[in-house]
């Protein structure tokens, strides 16, 4: 019998960082694109 | 969540944002949360409700990430050509808009897979990595992806990107039935395909709504980044108007 929680814990957080790293990254592109569509007229 | 400010010029409307308009839209973000909402509580239900493997112990439970992140990145890549095909039909944006964000997403989800793979693998088959035909087939499908990736953000021509990442996106996608068959075709460390007649039921339910709710997550990023591309892509209208009107009365003089 294996416990290994340390492979497991560690898939767990892998997995969450993958998908709020991407969600944080098209936050900022799609705040970005926004600003320059709109605050950031000259 | 952004909001732009009022005075928004005729392109920001054209991209949908008016002045109470909010990226992402309301009702995206409300799915976005009922997605990620769903998909926790039910890896919290499985992870819970599972008793440990008489052989792997707890490691089962990384099952309930590796196996629905595959099966959502195939059908993302599913999706790519779907919308390829649906662009070179009608040239209508939308489709390359779908193809791109279904890429992104679908690269992504198999990219976790193969890294959930490797870190179940070393405690159970003692190894990292090995060149078995599922795992590498599977590499192969994330480079043949990230190659997409790769055609539409090097080629500058928007119109020439989206035709040819089109024709790429359906040529690529002739791998996943090949990842999809290789552990039956040539069977060697990677096991088959489990279902309803080979798993126990302890597991099959976890695995099922997991398989289901990681659906939901997918489809929102897809649907997020479809909007992000909208969006760049206004901008780059926006900034070819103003060249244009800079240069006319350049021109005039």
């Amino acid at each position: 019998m294996h416990s290994n929680w340390s492979y497991v814990v560690a898939s767990y957080l892998l997995t969450a960082a993958a998908i709020v790293g991407y969600t944080l990254y098209l936050r900022g592109r799609s705040r970005e694109a926004a600003q320059q569509l709109t605050g950031e007229r000259e | 969540m952004t909001s732009p400010p009022a005075g928004a010029g005729g392109v920001a409307r054209e991209a949908g944002l008016g002045k109470r308009e909010t990226i992402p839209s309301p009702a995206l973000a409300r799915f976005g949360f009922f997605a990620v909402a769903s998909f926790l509580a039910t890896q919290a239900w499985a992870f819970v409700s599972s008793p440990p493997d008489r052989l792997m112990g707890h490691l089962q439970k990384i099952m309930y990430l590796h196996v629905p992140t595959a099966w959502a990145g195939m059908l993302a890549f599913a999706i790519v050509f779907v919308a390829s095909v649906g662009y070179l039909w009608t040239r209508r944006d939308g489709w390359d808009r779908l193809a791109l964000a279904s890429a992104e997403v679908g690269t992504l989800l198999i990219a976790v897979t193969l890294v959930l793979g490797s870190v179940w693998g070393k405690p159970t088959w003692g190894i990292w990595w090995t060149w078995d035909p599922r795992l590498t087939t599977t590499a192969i499908l994330l480079l043949m992806y990230a190659g997409y990736l790769a055609l539409r953000a090097f080629v500058e021509d928007r119109d020439r990107a989206a035709r040819w990442s089109a024709v790429v996106g359906i040529f690529a996608f002739v791998n996943v039935p090949i990842v999809y068959m290789s552990v039956r075709w040539w069977r060697t460390l990677h096991q088959v395909q489990s279902g309803p007649r080979t798993m126990d039921r302890n597991y099959l339910m976890g695995l099922a709504i997991n398989s289901i709710t990681i659906l939901f997550v997918m489809a929102y990023l897809i649907a997020r980044r479809a909007e992000v591309a909208r969006l760049e892509q206004a901008v780059e209208a926006e900034l070819e108007a103003r060249a244009f009107g800079a240069a006319a009365p350049a021109g005039r003089r």
